[in-house]
């Protein structure tokens, strides 16, 4: 499977901010939440988007395909239809799992780093790769906790399953950071460690500390530290495109110019 | 932000107030023109024009993060606050003309000699029901007492005058408050001052070339559709109207039962549409 062809610099669609990402300078792709999504009636900011040519890309939370539960087919069909009814050049999902013995938790759960996990993993994504239309990225997540008995690094986890699957990377750096910050992991470690020439796109969020716990909470700017982390992806590999994720407490169309064109300026700036 | 309403023809005002003899607010100039959910509009509408709300392509309005505080009023502060997790424009033009912020602005209204009080609205509505009783008891007794026909009318007629007269002192709008409205010219430039005159739903411009306001103020369509207007009310001279037009914002309706927001202007239009209505991450 060949490489993603170069998206540019983007920022994540929400309708509260629809007229807001249809305004801004140089948006070169933007990317949506699939689950947000009916086919039938996309919503009219996307419509435009599209006849613009701005590539639009599906964003799923809900495959789970962490899970040791089957893929739910319903949700990846859904998924491969919004994608076509997008044009989309691909679509995404995370290294994790949402639910488990028909429970939902609500957010976006590690999975155990061992090699019976990744096989869970790898079939799983398998079948949702044999079911999609467009080639699927994994994202790595931000985690409150490790599980226990660790076979595998988090790089070395992503790896195996980009080897065994073909799959693409997307590489959250704001999650990286979240986890050096909460669980001590090393970014650059990761960075090592993972195929760079499978990388799809990267996803740049902001957060919040609190009390010593930092929080990937979307909703507030981004850190310089996540930029820092861009920059040392940027001076291994030139990412085929880099989004901006806002989910909450929009500022103003000029603050989020400004995070965008501080992350051309680290992409210019590490070349 | 410059509002230029004019009172009187003379002086351009700023700020969220006009000045003149009553210095009258902007929200204050909306209510008495088309009610609490006129008075709403106008301090979303300021906001949105501020910077510190935004729209979205489907109508819902969210609060735009920010240090700064730029609320200029309690009702701009309720509507600010409620708009923090996003909310489809008719429904937070409901929620605001709802609140305690509001009731303010209306008893400063009430106590200015502007608007009718609830209190004497409840007492006149009370003398029409007993004129209506009377009216309906005459007829009843020509029938069942033998009540000589000629008293009879004299009866109706006199419930008849008594019910006209006290449903115009129902209006919740008074004389002084209509005097001030028709007092007030606003400026082709002034987009708040538009709103408070004609309301969001309402038409400017000259026919055939006529917009709604929403239109003006670069609202988009699918947005501005969320803006349902209302039945026709029963006209009245104030810029308000009777409850029964209220019934497609019914929430939208002080507890006087005034209507939300008239889409027609001035002291001499009634409330012929409210601007009522509903609209409507990963990692």
């Amino acid at each position: 499977m060949g490489a993603v062809d170069r998206l540019g610099v983007g920022i994540g669609w929400r309708a509260e901010i629809d007229l807001t990402v249809e305004r801004l300078p140089d948006v070169d792709f933007v990317e949506v939440v699939a689950e947000n999504l009916h086919v039938e009636h996309l919503p009219e900011s996307i419509v435009l988007l599209r006849e613009r040519g701005v590539p639009v890309l599906p964003h799923a939370v809900s495959l789970s395909l962490g899970s040791a539960d089957p893929v739910d087919a319903h949700r990846v069909e859904h998924l491969g239809a919004v994608a076509e009814a997008l044009g989309a050049p691909l679509v995404s999902d995370h290294v994790c799992f949402v639910r488990a013995g028909g429970l939902d938790s609500g957010h976006l759960m590690p999975v155990p780093r061992t090699r019976d996990a990744l096989d869970v993993l790898v079939a799983n994504v398998r079948t949702a790769q044999a079911n999609l239309p467009v080639p699927l990225a994994l994202e790595n997540i931000a985690a409150l906790l490790e599980w226990p008995d660790g076979e595998l690094t988090e790089g070395q986890f992503l790896a195996e399953l980009v080897e065994r699957t073909d799959c693409f990377l997307l590489i959250d750096v704001a999650n990286l950071h979240a986890n050096a910050r909460n669980l001590g992991t090393d970014p650059n470690r990761f960075l090592d460690e993972i195929p760079l020439e499978r990388l799809a796109y990267v996803h740049v969020a902001g957060g919040v500390e609190t009390d010593g716990v930092y929080h990937d909470t979307h909703a507030h700017a981004v850190h310089p530290e996540v930029l820092d982390l861009l920059g040392e992806l940027r001076s291994r590999v030139d990412p085929p495109g880099v989004l901006l994720e806002r989910d909450d407490n929009y500022p103003s169309d000029s603050e989020l110019a400004a995070e965008m064109a501080a992350i051309r300026a680290v992409l210019a700036g590490h070349g | 932000m410059a509002i230029g309403l004019v009172r009187k023809a003379a002086v351009m005002t700023s700020g969220t107030r006009t000045t003149g003899r009553s210095g009258m607010s902007v929200e204050e100039f909306g209510y008495l023109s088309g009610g609490p959910g006129r008075a709403a509009e106008v301090a979303i509408v300021r906001l949105l024009e501020a910077g510190l709300l935004r729209i979205s392509r489907e109508g819902v309005v969210s609060a735009v993060s920010t240090t700064a505080h730029g609320a200029a009023t309690p009702l701009e502060a309720y509507a600010l606050g409620a708009a923090r997790g996003g909310r489809a424009l008719g429904s937070l033009i409901k929620a605001t003309a709802g609140s305690g912020a509001l009731d303010a602005v209306k008893q400063h209204l009430v106590d200015r000699g502007f608007l009718v009080s609830p209190g004497r609205r409840r007492a006149w509505g009370l003398v029409s029901f007993i004129a209506t009783l009377v009216g309906v008891g005459a007829v009843v007794a020509v029938g069942v007492a033998d009540l000589n026909v000629g008293i009879a009318i004299v009866l109706v007629v006199l419930a008849l005058a008594v019910r006209w007269s006290t449903n115009r002192m129902r209006r919740p709008v008074r004389r002084a408050g209509r005097r001030e409205v028709n007092a007030v010219t606003v400026m082709s430039n002034d987009r708040v001052g538009i709103v408070a005159q004609h309301g969001l739903a309402g038409r400017i411009g000259n026919f055939p070339n006529t917009h709604r306001v929403w239109e003006m103020l670069g609202i988009a369509p699918s947005a501005g559709a969320t803006l349902r207007r209302g039945k026709p009310g029963r006209r009245s001279n104030d810029g308000s109207t009777s409850a029964s037009s209220c019934s497609s914002c019914s929430s939208g309706c002080g507890s006087n039962s005034s209507c939300g927001s008239s889409s027609d202007s001035g002291s001499s239009s009634s409330c012929g549409g409210s601007s009522c209505g509903g609209g409507g991450g990963g990692d």
